[in-house]
């Protein structure tokens, strides 16, 4: 599953990410990389932007990143 | 004195530029979002006899080359001349932080750490245990608050006594097959005896084994470089092997993701976050998928509101006053010449402008609780799918908001974006933005031609307007001249901040002493200037013709209506009105009489001085009508609805001012753009001002 199909407020694990390297770089030093737990807060009206919640901060996205982020579900 | 250069180095919004004023009461700029600080600055102080000079950078999330801005800062820390890095760190954000922190010490210079924002991490229950931390990493690390100042001088004496002591290697501790890569080139190059002034032979080894440009462009050149190559190939082949994995990128990442984690474990300890979720509570509200675009929208709607109604009151009083100058000063002077000179040159032009002081005040405020608060980045965030249509990022929209304010920090600030096409784009339309010295322009025509409590409600519609015509031309440069691959949208969004209020004050304050100073000096002479070669050379002929007509005249309305008369002609005669009747025609289509056709030229050295020059050129031509006494009044009797709207839109679209344009062509580094941007807003200023009056003059 990747990113953009989770629901809002559910925890996720990031599993993998299918970006380019410079993009990849900017996620991880954002706190976005794999092994994290993340959480979609908010989204605007047509999802094309999400609010994503990483330990005590949060990140904005385009769901177009979104999409090459995979993720499984915390249990 | 001893001169200590301090480059404060840290991922951005950690409260570097703050720092920074509170060690040394300097006035750097501070706003809570990304990329507020984008070119260096300095700030001094001293303590213990030595002079620290502190370089406040841009801040930046790695030392990957990413945005302008971001490689301002590189670039210093690679080539500058500092003696220590003061690597700021954001308390409540310390893991994410870090990954930066270790980046800093694998270049090896003398470092101490700052825990900054120490007040909010006790606030939200989070604890480091800074004395370990120290002891662990082996740099001095320091809580301070740069908000309440709190441990601000153990900070300086610990940059003090690093500075003085010789460099203690910073302790990272990689994974054991790492280490022993790295043990074999430190080796390798000890025996060689080779020593580099700028580096230590360990973080020359990491540099060589992380593949750093930098790095190796310094060892290239040595004659060891060709023995030193094969002990390199082996070292990296044996740990792409242990890492099982064949990118160096990776390989750094997962070494310092672990070495990070360790770290936290080690002196990071959280109890509760409850101002986080109030952050995640306020976010509910501003950025609800319903509601948050049209608070978005109400809250820029009420923020012209007040800048024209709360404006309003203290304006009256401004004008009031200048009048009552002007007619005291009249009354007391007997020359012709000087009296018109100061009535109707310096106190109409400068008066004009200042009037508008309360205005400009509450629009600055209304910027700096955007900048300050945080909800920069959440507009940024609502406006980010809408902005996208039109080609743009949504990080467009913090240079385009500084764009209300003032065009020149605006084109700075576009250098957050990566995209040298995205950055070119928004620097284009960032002259849409309407800039706060066009502000006074369409208080004056929006007081004259509307009513009070629409008046208002018009500022907004002008400056939406703008921004929508913004978007268009957006749209249609992206899809000619600047075609390109979309940039990822990546943003951190802030936690809410209370701004202090001093610091406010402090904003509306230095705007508002900076717009006085520019009226006192720049309005001044440029008024004057107007008013000289609007009254030279003098016409006795017509003058005399005129003077004989009216004294046979018994009326006195048919008295005043021969001396306007008289009034005009004479100043067709003078040199701006010759040179007023020269451009006129290209403005005449538009409806412009030859007036605001000067002043239209005129506002090219700053806008400010279109409302001086319409106040000079009008008050000149006005002296027998004692009832309309204030400029607008004047504008409203003299200039036709449809002409007045022409010029609002011609305003609003054509060049910033010339010092905007010489910003613009420094940051975008050609004068092919530069010469595209002023035939641009040209041609589209006249193009829609056109069709304004034409529109407006069927209707
Ligand atoms: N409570 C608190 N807030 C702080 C402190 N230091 C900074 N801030 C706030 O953090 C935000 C960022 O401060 P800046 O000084 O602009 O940050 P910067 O690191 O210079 O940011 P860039 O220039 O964008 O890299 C502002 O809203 C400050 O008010 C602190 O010690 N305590
Ligand atoms: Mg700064």
């Amino acid at each position: 599953m990747n990113l953009s199909h989770v629901p809002k407020d559910t925890k996720v694990k990031i599993v993998a990410i299918q970006a380019q390297a410079v993009l990849k770089k900017r996620l991880a030093s954002l706190g976005v990389s794999v092994g994290k737990e993340v959480k979609v807060l908010e989204t605007t009206i047509q999802k094309n932007t999400i609010k994503l919640g990483i330990g005590l901060g949060s990140v904005a996205l385009r769901l177009d990143e979104a999409k090459s982020i995979d993720v499984e579900v915390c249990v | 004195m001893k001169k200590i250069i301090v480059a404060l180095v840290g991922q951005p919004n950690v409260g570097k530029s703050y720092l920074a004023n509170a060690m040394s009461g300097s006035n750097l700029k501070i706003g809570n979002f990304a990329g507020v600080t984008v070119e260096k600055a300095t700030a001094k102080l001293s303590a213990n006899e030595s002079e620290i000079e502190l370089i406040d950078l841009p801040g930046l999330y790695s030392l990957e080359d990413f945005s302008a801005d971001e490689k301002v800062t590189k670039d210093f820390l690679l080539k500058g001349e500092y003696d220590l890095i003061v690597n700021v760190v954001d308390s409540t954000n310390l893991d994410r932080n870090l990954m930066l922190s270790i980046q800093l010490m694998e270049l090896g210079k003398k470092m101490v750490i700052a825990l900054n924002m120490d007040d909010e991490a006790i606030k939200e229950g989070i604890m480091i245990d800074a004395e370990a931390m120290s002891k662990i990493i082996g740099i001095p690390c320091v809580k301070v608050s740069s908000k309440t100042k709190s441990n601000v001088e153990t900070l300086v004496q610990s940059i003090l006594h690093v500075s003085e002591h010789p460099q203690q290697n910073a302790k990272i501790v990689y994974t054991d097959h790492v280490e022993e890569a790295l043990q074999k080139i430190v080796t390798f190059l000890d025996d060689k005896h080779f020593k580099s002034p700028r580096m230590d032979n360990r973080a020359i080894a990491i540099g060589l084994l992380w593949q750093k440009k930098e790095v190796y462009a310094l060892m290239h050149d040595e004659p060891l470089y060709v023995e030193l190559h094969p002990h390199l190939n082996q070292a990296l082949g044996s740990v792409y092997m242990y890492c099982e994995c064949d990118e160096i990128e990776e390989v750094i990442h997962t070494q310092h993701s672990a070495f990070v984690s360790g770290l936290c474990a080690e002196v990071l300890h959280v109890k509760h976050s409850k101002i986080h979720n109030l952050t995640q509570a306020i976010d509910k509200v501003l950025i609800h998928k319903l509601l948050g675009l049209p608070l978005f929208i109400f809250l820029m709607w009420g923020l012209f509101q007040l800048t024209f109604s709360l404006g309003e009151v203290p304006m009256g009083w401004i004008e009031e006053g200048f009048g009552w100058l002007g007619e005291t000063i009249g009354a007391t002077i007997e020359n012709e010449g000087m009296k018109s000179l100061l009535v109707d040159g310096i106190i109409a032009g400068v008066g004009g402008v200042l009037m508008f002081l309360p205005n400009i005040m509450i629009l600055f405020l209304g910027i700096a609780l955007l900048e300050t608060t945080g909800y920069m980045a959440r507009a940024a965030f609502l406006l980010d799918g809408f902005f996208h249509k039109f080609g743009l990022h949504g990080k467009s929209f913090i240079p385009l908001v500084s764009g209300f304010g003032c065009s020149v920090p605006a084109y700075m600030a576009a250098r957050t974006l990566k995209n040298k096409k995205d950055r070119l784009l928004t620097m284009f339309i960032i002259g849409f933005m309407s800039c706060g010295a066009r502000l006074p322009v369409y208080v004056l025509f929006a007081g004259a031609f509307f009513e009070e409590d629409m008046a208002g409600n018009v500022l907004f519609g002008i400056y939406i307007s703008g921004a929508l015509l913004g978007l268009m031309a957006a749209k249609v440069l992206r899809v000619t001249a600047f075609k390109g691959e979309d940039e990822p949208f990546v943003m951190e969004m802030p936690k809410y901040r209370l701004p202090s209020l001093k610091l406010l004050w402090y904003v509306v304050y230095s705007k508002s002493a900076m717009y006085i100073k520019k009226a006192g000096t720049f309005i001044l002479l440029a008024s004057m200037l107007i008013w000289f070669i609007s009254t030279y050379p003098k016409n006795s002929i017509i003058e005399e013709q005129y003077t004989t007509q009216i004294e046979l005249l018994q009326s006195d309305d048919d008295k005043s209506v021969l001396e306007n008369e008289k009034n005009e002609k004479l100043m067709e005669r003078t040199y701006l009105g010759m040179l007023g009747k020269t451009i006129e025609p290209i403005f005449a289509p538009l409806g412009f009489d030859w007036k605001m056709s000067v002043a239209t030229l005129s506002g090219l050295a700053a806008k400010e001085v279109i409302v001086s020059t319409l106040g000079v050129l009008y008050s000149l031509g006005d002296e027998v009508d004692e009832e309309n006494s204030s400029l607008r009044e004047i504008i409203a009797s003299k200039i036709g609805f449809p002409s007045a709207m022409a010029f609002i839109v011609f305003v609003m679209i054509y060049l910033p001012c010339l010092a905007a344009t010489v910003v613009f062509a420094r940051e975008a580094q050609s004068l092919k753009y530069t010469a595209y941007l002023v035939i641009f807003t040209f041609v589209t200023a006249w193009v829609l001002a056109f069709v304004t009056y034409t529109v407006l003059t069927l209707l």
